[in-house]
């Protein structure tokens, strides 16, 4: 009996190994720990949902970002946003790939927007306009399809008269280099760099 | 810019062969280094203004010509690039000369050399054109002319005597390129130019003057000088305090060494890397450029010559940096939207700049970020490899550790890398007093790479490491710094 019971506790202890731990989002860790799951556990990323457009004449930028949950990426689970985008630039569209906000990819990185880090005020770049109450953002990751590069794209969730919008900064700063003679000369990024406030739809 | 090229001494013929002048190439002198300089840059240096101070006296009387100009009737094109050539310890400085009315077919140059002892000559160099010139590759001359004067500047009776040869002519030493603007053959022989770097096609030749015309001042205390020369400056000859000691100051220790220190401290020496001059204005282009970067690329060639080449600015985000062959080292700058810390594409960067260098480089790569702190501060910091294969050992790991790594482009890799790097300097960001050079510091820890950080004078570097060997990049950052002042 008492042999029975050692190999159940000892069953049990493996099987509690086993689980995967559930760790904040928020918990930055490199590397991740195989088979946790980062989770959303205050759903902080569901406000940043929607689909969003901003205009000046020609020039158009639509967004529509989706919140995926306890997502595999090979190693650990974990909750983040995805998304796609269209740009047209006085009149010409140069990206459009938000046909494939929908498509179930085996790998989310396809995603031409992706990301999960909830970043504050203080963080760079500032937040002049918000306290740390008000300053909850997010950045993401967004990479142009043509150039092939990525930048960051920091939300801001806000109201303005009365209207909810995103305010977005688009931020090239992905260092780049190359074997002069050897690869090719980086392209130019071809998406719009810097800030903008779009409305959700 | 034609000016400039004006005053760049322009091109020789080979065939000519004039009873006045000739062209001899001396084919055992490719140990010397050429740089190129903006006269408002190089007047602030320490070295220059040493030299140039003994020839070329400041004038009391209002005037904003020296002393030297006034005398001599010319006067120094302060737009012109002025040439540093360096070879065998003597340092010479080749500074444009305005053309004027008494001169409208010359091409006239004002050489200062610095020998190796530290005597300063100066003379003029001045070609009489037949023929109006012509442009070449490179940016360069291609010039006719009947004859070639030189006029010494004899600013002290202990002036040293200066390219006077045996037969009583003068001798000038010009640094000559046979790039032509193709690859694949010699083109026409000119004055090296800006472009022209390989050493395959560059070679010391020297003008020599035979006419007399400007002689005089043969020894060391015979400084008459014949033409127009003659005499001290109307200051009394002041400049007589003898030779001064080096201003480059303790070289000699790291020419050749390989280690981190001697590899950052060679970027601050004028006759090497040469970085100094590029701040503050990368610094100040920090803040008036919120989305963009600047940066300088430095290179060396096969033969020992160091040139940097400014980057044109960025104003939609990072700017490339080139890597290969002739390029050793890059500054850049982080706007006010990144944190003042190397991200982990910049270990990529220098990943790069190590793994692409030509042999005769790689003891001299480094990869430098210009950036603001918290604080307001300016800061110049470097990182440089301790150990290639512990780095390339580590890149490798980095690169393999990426969630969906087997998906991505390196593009992608690096993203992620920084995604989560970026989230660690977050963190570190919300506390009272943060510091990125720890989050940093735990990221590169064994990786065979060290940061440092300049000081503030930018004459020296210190170490910065974690005083623990953490390996593991989780948890609180609770570390110490050591911070070591290179020797």
């Amino acid at each position: 009996m008492k042999k029975i019971i050692k190999i159940l506790v000892l069953l049990l202890t493996i099987s509690c190994k086993a689980q995967s731990p559930i760790k904040s989002i928020k918990n930055s860790e490199f590397p991740g720990t195989i088979g946790a799951y980062y989770k959303d556990i205050d759903n902080e990323l569901n406000t940043f949902e929607g689909t969003y457009l901003y205009t000046n004449g020609s020039t158009s930028l639509k967004i529509t970002l989706l919140k995926k949950v306890m997502q595999y990426n090979g190693s650990f689970y974990e909750d983040f946003l995805v998304g796609e985008y269209q740009y047209i630039e006085n009149g010409v569209e140069k990206v459009n790939t938000l046909a494939n906000i929908n498509i179930n990819y085996y790998n989310q990185s396809f995603h031409k927007i992706q990301g999960n880090s909830l970043i504050r005020a203080k963080n760079r770049p500032k937040c002049v306009e918000c306290d740390d109450l008000d300053g909850l953002r997010v950045r993401l990751g967004m990479n142009d399809p043509i150039s092939g590069r990525y930048c960051d794209l920091i939300i801001r969730k806000d109201f303005v008269s009365g209207v909810e919008v995103i305010k977005i900064n688009i931020l090239n700063n992905q260092a780049i280099s190359y074997n002069e003679g050897v690869d090719p000369v980086p392209m130019e990024i071809q998406i719009p760099i810097g800030e903008f406030i779009l409305i959700k739809q | 810019m034609l000016l400039f090229l004006i005053t760049c001494l322009s091109m020789v013929q080979i065939s000519c062969t004039f009873e006045e002048k000739f062209i001899t190439e001396n084919n055992n002198s490719k140990n010397y280094q050429l740089f190129e300089k903006k006269f408002s840059d190089i007047i602030k240096e320490k070295e220059f203004k040493s030299s140039f101070s003994k020839v070329a006296k400041p004038n009391f009387n209002g005037s904003s010509k020296t002393i030297m100009e006034q005398q001599y009737g010319f006067e120094i094109d302060e737009t012109a690039i002025v040439k540093e050539i360096h070879q065998n310890g003597v340092i010479t400085y080749t500074l444009g000369i305005k053309t004027d009315s008494l001169h409208n077919n010359q091409l006239r140059n004002l050489y200062v050399e610095q020998s190796e002892n530290n005597e300063v000559s100066a003379y003029i160099l001045s070609y009489h054109l037949t023929a109006p010139l012509l442009p070449t590759g490179h940016n360069s001359f291609s010039l006719n002319y009947s004859t070639a004067t030189i006029e010494p500047i004899n600013y002290n009776a202990n002036q040293a005597s200066r390219v006077l040869l045996s037969d009583g002519c003068y001798m000038s030493n010009v640094l000559m390129c046979c790039e032509p603007w193709i690859s694949g053959q010699n083109g026409v022989l000119h004055v090296a130019g800006h472009d022209c770097d390989e050493a395959a096609f560059l070679s010391m030749q020297s003008v020599i003057d035979c006419s007399g015309g400007g002689g005089g001042g043969s020894g060391a205390n015979n400084g008459n000088g014949g033409g127009t020369g003659g005499g001290a400056p109307a200051d009394g000859g002041s400049a007589s305090g003898g030779p001064t000691s080096p201003t480059s100051g303790g070289l000699g220790d790291i020419e050749d060494e390989d280690t981190p220190c001697a590899r950052l401290k060679r970027l601050f020496h004028t006759s090497k890397g040469n970085i100094k001059q590029y701040f503050p204005a990368l610094f100040n282009g920090i803040p008036s450029n919120p989305n963009g970067e600047d940066g300088v690329s430095l290179t060396k060639n096969s033969s020992g010559v160091y040139n940097n080449i400014v980057l044109p600015t960025s104003t939609i985000g990072s700017i490339p940096i080139k890597s290969g062959t002739i390029k050793y080292c890059a500054i850049h700058t982080h706007n006010k939207s990144q944190y003042p810390m190397f991200s982990i594409g910049d270990l990529v960067v220098l990943h790069g700049l190590i793994n692409n260098s030509s042999s005769y480089n790689i003891t001299d790569v480094s990869f430098m970020l210009a950036c603001i702190d918290d604080n307001n501060v300016n800061q110049l910091y470097a990182i440089t490899y301790d150990n290639i294969a512990q780095f390339n050992q580590f890149y490798e790991s980095i690169m393999q550790s990426v969630s969906n790594w087997s998906v991505l482009t390196e593009l992608g890799k690096v993203h992620e890398l920084d995604k989560v790097f970026k989230e660690h300097l977050e963190a570190e960001d919300l506390n009272v007093n943060p510091d990125f050079e720890k989050t940093f510091l735990k990221y590169i820890n064994n990786s065979g790479v060290s940061l440092f950080k300049a000081n503030t004078t930018m004459t020296n570097w210190s170490k910065i490491s974690i005083s623990t060997s953490q390996t593991n990049f989780t948890g609180p950052l609770n570390i110490d710094k050591n911070i070591l002042p290179c020797n």
